[in-house]
């Protein structure tokens, strides 16, 4: 009896009975496949990073005289492919700018100067040449060692302000700070202190949305300024603000240029600009083609 | 150090500040994944609970012995029930004794089987007699009467499951006719119909010994299968090994014996649970994965923007890592107390009705953590790989998006 009870009990699940050696194979399918996936995205992922870094070594080069300036350029040459098209953005440029300058580099629009200060900013990748910073060369350096320099020896303000929307204007101030490991009381107070600088201590708990755009250009020179870099890249600061904004923010480079000795760079096309400037560099067509400042020599070949 | 805080930062503000109704969508995603991660493998587990609790309840109780070496039947069952019931562990034992496998009423018939109980240890062991449908189950001195389960009697249920091989609509009170074994048919009154809610011990029918003893004498001290009860907190197999010296040619089994030929099947169950979790999981993942590649679509900017800052990618990537976590603990959270606080009871107020009764969720705490680790380590995962192809990303062509 107690046999025919166990029959009865298994009669209970006959309805899923047979099947289950079926849907075992089904659950082992189903992991292969996940594996499979898992594998292919690693292998794709080391042969890209065994790619980048042969693209991103490039060859060490002899100092060219001037290195120790604030930045120096050797022969830069950038080549953008659009399609089967090559177009050459910067053809064998070469300059040095001096420690504690205010640069302006000048040019039509498509001239080729904001892909020259990509590449001095190292948010770029020259297709030949060299790049000096302070007498070191940063062309092959790794996008680790980049990140770093970008950190802290180099600021860089963007054409579009360029701030975190989620943030608000004193902690877009101290981010970098941040990351630099600089102790929470010294970055908040002295992002208080470059907002203050900028002319926006009222306006550090604003979020960028709350701001004017020339007020947005502050807080990003603010921003650049945080980790008391060497030199400032601005790309443009002013290309979007109205003509009181722009004098604001060219006011300011300027006297932080002046105040801190902070070596700045800055791209424009407005010749107003100009007249903050200590030193200028003229492109046309990729290539430098003036300069009037007698400190810095240009031209294709060779810096003097 | 400084790249947790980094990311944390990121991360906090970035879940603190955006968008409500995206990141309520996002939550209501994962409330419902792990729900539906919980919900049929629950049902799933409840089922097997339900049959597990029914086997032992109304067919095999803890440990079953039978005759051994080929006979019908045990003799000498009042001593050897007596010194069961005697033995450290067990609660209850009680014996029945086949006496027949013919039920007919009018001009309907069928086969089923027919044990003789005594009615007084039988409620001890099973809840059979408790489970009453109609009338009153068995007394010690009932003669002339039956207890059938409705399987056998019908009673007029037609939505019951086996209704149409049953004998239809006998009703307590009706007389039927069984056939004993030699042959012989006796009229006997049904005196109750019970109701286990499971169909293998719903076909059953019952007279008391009483009965059997005048009907059959040969069935007197002895018996078909003796089942025991064992004390709650007791190891079964503990008592195995008490009852195996007291007899010889007895055949002991427990529950778990019984149903071995059911494991296989429990596998089954088990197997299909555990391929629906599979495929939550893939829902998870590809919904993760999803929210956060739109996420980083839209905030590719960002990326290039905090990189060309300095920002490293680790602190980037793991940024959106933690802001998936946040998420995905947001809705696991939610959903793991709207499961146990209203799914749950719900579902205990109103069960699911399977063929063998109604069925509630069951889960262990253990299974429901287990899950939630799952789930937080896909999150991680789904968020990992997107942000680290966003990262990978040019930074020029992440914030001018060439």
């Amino acid at each position: 009896m107690a046999d025919q009870r166990s029959v009865v009990v298994a009669a209970v699940f006959a309805a899923a009975g047979g099947h289950h050696h079926l849907l075992r194979r089904g659950g082992a399918l189903i992991l292969a496949v996940l594996v499979l996936i898992g594998l292919v995205i690693a292998i794709r992922a080391l042969v890209r990073a065994r790619r980048e870094r042969g693209h991103r070594r490039a060859p060490r080069h002899t100092p060219p005289p001037g290195a120790a300036s604030a930045v120096a350029v050797r022969h830069l040459t950038k080549t953008y492919r659009m399609g089967s098209v090559a177009v050459r953005a910067l053809d064998d440029v070469s300059l040095r700018i001096p420690d504690g300058a205010m640069a302006c580099i000048m040019g039509k629009s498509g001239s080729g100067k904001s892909t020259l200060l990509r590449q001095l900013g190292l948010i770029d990748w020259p297709s030949s040449g060299s790049i000096w910073l302070y007498g070191q060369e940063v062309t092959g350096s790794s996008e680790r060692e980049r990140s770093a320099l970008r950190l802290a020896t180099l600021g860089y303000v963007f054409q579009e302000y360029a701030l975190l929307p989620e943030l608000t204007a004193a902690e877009n101030v101290y981010l970098p700070a941040m990351m630099a490991g600089v102790p929470a009381r010294k970055y908040r107070a002295r992002a208080a202190e470059l907002l203050d600088l900028v002319g926006l201590s009222e306006r550090a708990g604003h979020r960028p949305r709350e701001l004017s755009g020339g007020e947005q250009q502050r807080v990003a020179i603010a921003r650049a300024l945080v980790n008391q870099p060497r030199v400032v890249y601005a790309d443009e600061p002013t290309a979007n603000l109205d003509t009181a904004s722009a004098r604001t923010v060219m006011q300011t480079l300027r006297h932080l240029n002046k105040v801190l000795g902070v070596t700045v760079i800055f791209v424009s096309h407005d010749p107003d600009d100009a007249d903050y400037a200590t030193q200028l560099v003229n492109l046309a067509d990729g290539k430098i083609v003036a300069a009037e400042v007698a400190s810095m020599s240009i031209g294709h070949g060779e810096i003097s | 150090m400084k790249n947790l805080r980094v990311s944390f930062f990121l991360a906090g503000r970035s879940v603190a500040r955006s968008n409500f109704g995206i990141a309520a969508t996002t939550t209501l995603m994962m409330l419902l994944i792990y729900i539906s991660l919980l919900f049929l493998p629950s049902l799933i587990q409840g089922a097997i609970n339900r049959v597990d609790v029914q086997v032992v309840d109304t067919l095999t109780s803890d440990i079953v012995i039978t005759p051994a070496n080929g006979a019908s039947s045990l003799a000498d069952s009042d001593a050897y029930l007596a010194q069961i019931r005697q033995t450290a562990g067990v609660r209850a034992a009680t014996d029945v004794y086949r006496i027949g496998t013919r039920v007919s009423y009018g001009a309907d018939s069928g086969s089923w089987t027919v044990d003789a109980l005594d009615p007084s240890s039988y409620g001890q062991v099973f809840t059979t007699p408790t489970n009453l449908f109609e009338g009153r189950p068995l007394t010690t001195h009932d003669t002339d009467q039956a207890f059938l389960g409705l399987g056998v009697a019908g009673a007029g249920q037609t939505d019951v499951r086996g209704y149409r091989a049953s004998l239809q609509s006998v009703h307590a009170g009706d007389r039927v006719t069984i056939t004993l074994s030699n042959g012989t048919n006796v009229p006997v009154t049904v005196a109750g119909i019970y109701y286990n809610q499971f169909p293998q011990s719903d076909d059953m029918a019952y007279i008391s010994r009483e009965e059997a003893a005048t009907l059959v004498p040969a069935s007197a001290d002895h018996a078909t299968a003796i089942y025991v009860r064992t004390t709650p907190g007791t190891s079964v197999n503990d008592v195995v090994s008490r009852l195996t010296p007291l007899r010889s040619d007895v055949k002991l089994q427990t529950s778990d014996d019984l149903s071995a030929t059911a494991q296989d099947q429990v596998a089954t169950y088990r197997l299909i649970s555990n391929i629906l979790k599979v495929i939550s999981l893939l829902m998870a993942a590809i919904t993760i994965f999803t929210i956060t590649y739109i996420d980083l679509a839209n905030k590719r900017r960002h990326i290039g923007i905090e990189r060309a800052i300095g920002i490293r990618s680790g602190p980037i990537v793991l940024s959106y890592v933690l802001k998936a976590w946040a998420y995905a603990v947001a809705g696991i959270g939610t959903g793991l107390l709207l499961f146990l606080y209203a799914v749950t009871p719900i579902v205990r107020g109103h069960p699911f009705h399977f063929p063998n009764g109604p069925v509630t969720l069951a889960t262990s705490w253990n299974e429901l953590v287990r899950d939630v680790v799952i789930l937080v380590v896909v999150a991680s995962f789904a968020a990992l790989i997107p942000a680290i192809r966003s990262v990978r990303i040019r930074i020029l062509d992440a914030i001018w998006g060439s």
